[in-house]
């Protein structure tokens, strides 16, 4: 056997906990010293960046930005044996600790200029950052039951089998009902990208899905010429194929989330090296 | 009128003796029964395929024969036949051969009668061909022949049988119906390798179905009912074809005085070196003297008229053997040095000669001085070594140069490798002036399908070795004589109990081969406590405890094969060995530990786990039991972002060798599609040009360099995880460094190539060498960046399912 990774008792364990929570501690050290530093070394008047402390917290917080944004690069770094597990652990716990470095560092206080822009771009990637490893923690274990041990192929394929089976089914019922279903089992979009993203898409599905079933149950409703034994197949391959359309799209949504959030954190992070690389030309500028 | 010499039967054999005879004037009448020449080549199905084999071997005399069509061969004889004068009588049966050297008397159908001096019967064993023999039987389905391949269409045909005749009826048929062969051996290695290999590429194109190890039981109602080593299948069927061999016409022949050696209905008549049988100036040639093989019989026809004629010829495969042999025996001749191999090799001792010929063709012969290395360990080589005087040294250990042991004449050594295919695990040198004989894989696979006696020696010796290494302890393998006598070898399908729970103790066993799970019935669910690997002893703890009933179930995971040694002799030789007694507690010992630990953490554990044993036999399911190191990711942490296939292929020149997408998965576990490193890897069973091995660390590895692309091993492998690929591409083309780094479109997905397909370069077999290359550790588990993958023994993952796992 090559050696073994590591003692069974780490596997399969969250990169938020790596090595038990490891650079949480890091981080949480880091914050607490640069408290500690804010608070005890005070500049004569109110905290600014050029003070002693802000200079450092300053270096600290580029420091910090740079190493965090080495990350887009490491992870592309493939077969060089470091875990990717354990740097990701600590660009979440550490990319946590540059916020409140940075806050620290410029005393809270927020201008309309380039060096504010610095901050928000900062606070900006950094809540994204939040929304990506909240994404990663709590996303993961919801699609695994929402797709309860299928796999996209395996729905897609049974979709269209349960379509095909409720339109067949609908047939023998009157022309509206036949057109419904087929428009609920047509597997075309309506509307444009920007509604499916918004769910707008999947909001429409299920109304009709719903209207369908509740149509058709009706017909039994009203005393028309049908039976119980024609309605409820139907009615029940309309419910399964509106749970499965709700799995579908409930998975697309979760793969969606756990990528979308890098189309704010990666471009805004290029935008703040730029606004940080003005920051620091203008602040040695000025000197 | 009294012949010089009387030929019956107009086959290869006859018809070359009576070329050769006619060449040599050399008085003579050829009796053929039927109106025209070869009946059982006429037979063949049409436009069926002759092959020539074996190629290397000359063809001696003036029968033309090259491989061709059926007509074409049959055309080329008639001719010949005519042009050279060969005086040759259709529709002359004979049906008694009467008298002695110098004086035969052949009695014809007729009543005519015909005087020779000399005979030569080369009547084959047509007719008598042998039977499915099972219940159900029915003239109307089951036939013995295919005369015309074309007239069977859209039919479901089972051809029972894989040697030449089965193997040519199924390809000829499965183009336009669907053909299941039915094989009693593991592969299709009885048939000549042009035939071997065009079955195997039908059966993976999916043309052909062949069930392996399999035999018929019985028929019912158009459904045949197979014996298969996982379980019983019934096939339906519209006819059944089978092409069992055939068994020499024995009245006919012993009528004659003509000596068989014993009452097997397969056996052949016992032969001289030049064919003659025990009726002095009676010779058989052919098939009936169990030389199955056209070309054989043409030599042998011409070199028995050559001996009768006063002008004896040497075999033809003489030159070829002397050739092989000058280098440690020069001056010898041919059969001295086979009298040699067969008193000094007895894992060859019950070839026949024409078999050990053949053998030896393939075989090489060293001569060592002391000292002279014959392996080195971690050498890729896996030929078997005979030792046939003198004795070789093996050194198992480096660091303990005390332990070596010594491989005396007459034993052999290096069959490891034709199990696992591992690397040589020890240095092994002539210990005194040596001769050895190394037999090659190829030739040790025939001999392990055609000879029985082969396989049963190679089984008795791996009993005694299993034996010595794992009870052994420091002793002689002499003192293990009681466990020895009391062992023999059983198979196992997959899924079969080998012990069952609350059984009496009654056997000690070995894994051979396969391997097992350890497995209670706890609260009303089946809990695996563990896996039982090749090699290992298992049935041990019920000897030394006073209970004697089982405390675990041990279940075949795929089909597995044990050493069974009986309880007695078990109780014996711990009587008189203590060490033993210390082996089985140390197994004992650890197992109880891994138990307790489980046990505690099922009681502790607060919070509700996942179903460990559903997982563990879906895990089963898939195969897993007999992994060395397995890919899973765990799906409740993995956010699917396929990181670890494009390490993957960013580490291996582009091409993944895992699938995400085709894999199986269950309790929130996904097991993609990636090599398992299987202990006995399927995939090396067939390898032609020995590709794969296995390293001492244990990954198996396709050796770019040597693989030719015969797609083997892709069909070998029973979870699909071996494609076929370019090398030697840039993974990075069509990208630049934007897009990488705005987009990660660094790494292209699998097999797709963004430079172009290369000309000339061939695909190659391509699988997980477990980053062996790239620094041993997995990128596809560094690669993922939430900690979801993890490639470790199946064992450990089990364990950690029960012990250690955390409620995420």
């Amino acid at each position: 056997m090559p050696a073994s990774l590591e003692s069974t008792a780490t596997i399969h364990r969250s990169f938020l906990f790596w090595g038990g929570g490891f650079y949480a501690r890091v981080s949480a050290v880091l914050c607490v010293a640069c408290v500690v530093l804010y608070w005890l070394v005070r500049p004569p008047g109110p905290p600014n960046g050029g003070s002693f402390t802000g200079y450092t917290l300053g270096t600290l917080a580029l420091g910090l930005v740079l190493w965090l944004g080495w990350f887009g690069l490491r992870r592309r770094r493939y077969g060089g044996g470091e875990r990717l597990d354990e740097v990701l652990s600590a660009h979440v716990y550490l990319g946590l600790a540059v916020a409140l470095v940075a806050l620290l560092h410029c005393g809270f206080r927020v201008h309309c200029n380039v060096h504010s822009l610095a901050l928000l771009l900062l606070l900006g990637v950094v809540g994204s950052g939040i929304f990506g490893a909240a994404a990663f923690w709590s996303i993961p274990p919801r699609m695994t039951g929402n797709r309860a041990g299928m796999t996209l192929g395996t729905m897609s394929a049974e979709l269209a089998t349960i379509a095909l089976r409720c339109r067949a089914l609908s047939l023998s019922f009157p022309d509206d009902i036949v057109t419904l279903v087929a428009r609920t089992t047509s597997p075309g979009g309506e509307a444009g990208r920007l509604g499916d993203m918004l769910g707008g898409r999947r909001n429409r599905l299920r109304q009709l899905n719903l209207a369908a079933i509740a149509q058709v149950q009706d017909e039994l409703l009203r005393g028309r010429d049908v039976t119980p034994a024609e309605v409820l197949p139907l009615v029940q391959s309309l419910t399964q194929h509106l749970t499965l359309v709700e799995r579908l799209t409930s998975d697309q949504r979760y793969r969606r989330m756990l990528l979308l959030w890098r189309a704010i954190h990666v471009p805004m992070t290029v935008a703040l090296l730029a606004a940080l690389a003005i920051h620091v030309l203008v602040v040695f500028y000025d000197w | 009128m009294t012949f010089k010499l009387a030929i019956i039967g107009s086959g290869p054999g006859g018809l070359s003796a009576a070329v050769t005879a006619a060449r040599l004037g050399v008085d003579h009448v050829l009796l053929e029964r039927t109106a025209h020449l070869s009946d059982t080549i006429f037979k063949y199905q049409k436009r069926k395929k002759v092959m020539a084999h074996p190629m290397r071997l000359a063809k001696l005399g003036d029968l033309p024969f090259a491989e061709g069509s059926r007509e074409e061969v049959l055309g080329g004889w008639t001719a010949t036949a005519e042009r050279l004068g060969v005086n040759l009588r259709y529709n002359a049966e004979a049906t008694k051969i009467a008298g002695q050297a110098g004086g035969f008397v052949i009695t014809l159908g007729d009543g005519a009668t015909v005087e020779a001096e000399t005979v030569v019967l080369g009547i084959g064993v047509q007719g008598n061909l042998r039977r499915l023999g099972i219940p159900g039987e029915d003239p109307t389905q089951v036939f013995y022949q295919l005369d015309d391949p074309d007239e069977l269409k859209g039919l479901r045909i089972i051809v029972v049988g894989a040697g030449d005749a089965g193997l040519e009826n199924a390809l000829a048929l499965c183009g336009t119906n669907t053909v299941t062969i039915i094989n009693r051996q593991s592969d299709f290695s009885r048939a000549k390798p042009g035939n071997m290999s065009d079955a195997e590429r039908a059966v993976r194109g999916g043309q052909i179905r062949a069930l392996h190890d399999s035999n018929s039981t019985r028929i019912e109602a158009g459904v045949l009912f197979v014996d298969t080593p996982t379980g019983e299948e019934r096939v339906p069927f519209d006819r059944i074809i089978a092409r069992l061999g055939a068994i020499p016409p024995r009245r006919f022949v012993e009528s004659c005085g003509i000596r068989f050696p014993n009452t097997d209905p397969a056996s052949v008549p016992e032969l001289s070196e030049t064919y003659e049988s025990n009726v002095p100036g009676l010779y058989i040639v052919g098939a009936l003297g169990g030389y199955t093989l056209i070309k054989q019989a043409i030599n042998q026809g011409h070199e028995v008229v050559c001996r009768i004629a006063g002008q004896p010829c040497a075999p033809a495969d003489e030159p070829l053997l002397l050739q092989r042999f000058e280098k440690c025996f020069p001056g010898s001749s041919v059969n001295d040095v086979l009298a040699y191999v067969r008193r000094t090799v007895p894992l060859l001792a019950g070839l026949t000669t024409l078999q050990l010929r053949d053998t030896m063709l393939e075989c090489n012969l060293h001569r060592f001085a002391a000292g002279d290395l014959v392996f080195r360990r971690g050498d890729y080589t896996n030929s078997l070594w005979n030792v046939a005087e003198g004795a070789a040294a093996v050194e198992i250990d480096p660091q303990r140069p005390e332990l070596r042991p010594r491989v005396e004449a007459g034993s052999f050594f290096g069959e490891l490798g034709l199990r696992s295919g591992r690397r040589r695990t020890a240095t092994v040198w002539a210990a005194e002036p040596t001769v050895m004989v190394e037999i090659s894989v190829p030739a040790m696979r025939k001999l392990l399908s055609s000879v029985e006696s082969v396989g049963q020696e190679l089984d008795r010796v791996a009993v005694r070795r299993l034996i010595h290494t794992t009870l052994g302890a420091g002793r002689q393998i002499a003192e293990l004589d009681g466990l020895i006598a009391a062992a023999r070898l059983q198979k196992f399908k997959a899924l079969e109990p080998i012990i069952t729970e609350g059984d009496p103790v009654d056997a000690l066993y070995i894994l051979r081969s396969g391997s097992a799970t350890i497995s209670r019935l706890e609260n009303g669910r089946v809990n695996v406590l563990g896996f039982v690997g090749a090699g290992s002893l298992f049935g041990e703890r019920g000897f030394l405890d006073d209970d004697v009933r089982r405390a675990a179930t041990i279940r075949a995971t795929v089909a597995s094969e044990v050493v069974r040694i009986e309880g007695g002799a078990v109780r014996t030789a711990l009587a008189l060995m203590p060490e033993m007694t210390r082996i089985f507690t140390s197994a004992v010992q650890s197992q109880m530990e891994r138990s307790v630990r489980a046990t505690v953490a099922d009681v502790t554990r607060a919070a509700p786990v996942r179903n460990v044993s559903a997982i563990t036999d879906f895990l089963v399911a898939k195969g897993v039991g007999e992994a060395t190191n397995v890919f899973i990711i765990d799906e409740k942490i993995c956010t699917r972002c396929g990181n670890c296939e494009s390490a993957c292929a960013a580490t291996h020149g582009g091409i993944s060798r895992v699938s995400r997408e085709f894999g199986a998965s269950a309790e929130g576990f996904l097991l993609p599609l990636a090599c398992r490193h299987c202990e006995t890897p399927h995939c090396m069973s067939h390898c032609p040009v020995d590709a794969i091995s296995r390293m001492p660390s244990g990954e198996v590895i396709i050796d770019a360099g040597i693989c030719i692309g015969c797609k083997a091993c892709v069909n070998d492998c029973p979870y699909g995880v071996i494609s076929m690929a370019e090398l030697g591409g840039d993974p990075n083309a069509g990208t630049n460094w934007l897009t990488r780094m705005m987009a990660g479109i660094g790494v292209l997905p699998p097999n797709r190539r963004g430079d172009g397909h290369h000309e000339g370069s061939a695909k190659k077999a391509v699988k997980c060498d477990l980053c062996r290359n790239t620094g041993g550790v997995p990128a596809c588990v560094t690669a993922c960046p939430t900690g979801a993958a993890t490639r470790l023994d199946p064992e450990s993952f089990i364990t950690w399912l029960r012990e250690g796992q955390r409620a995420n």
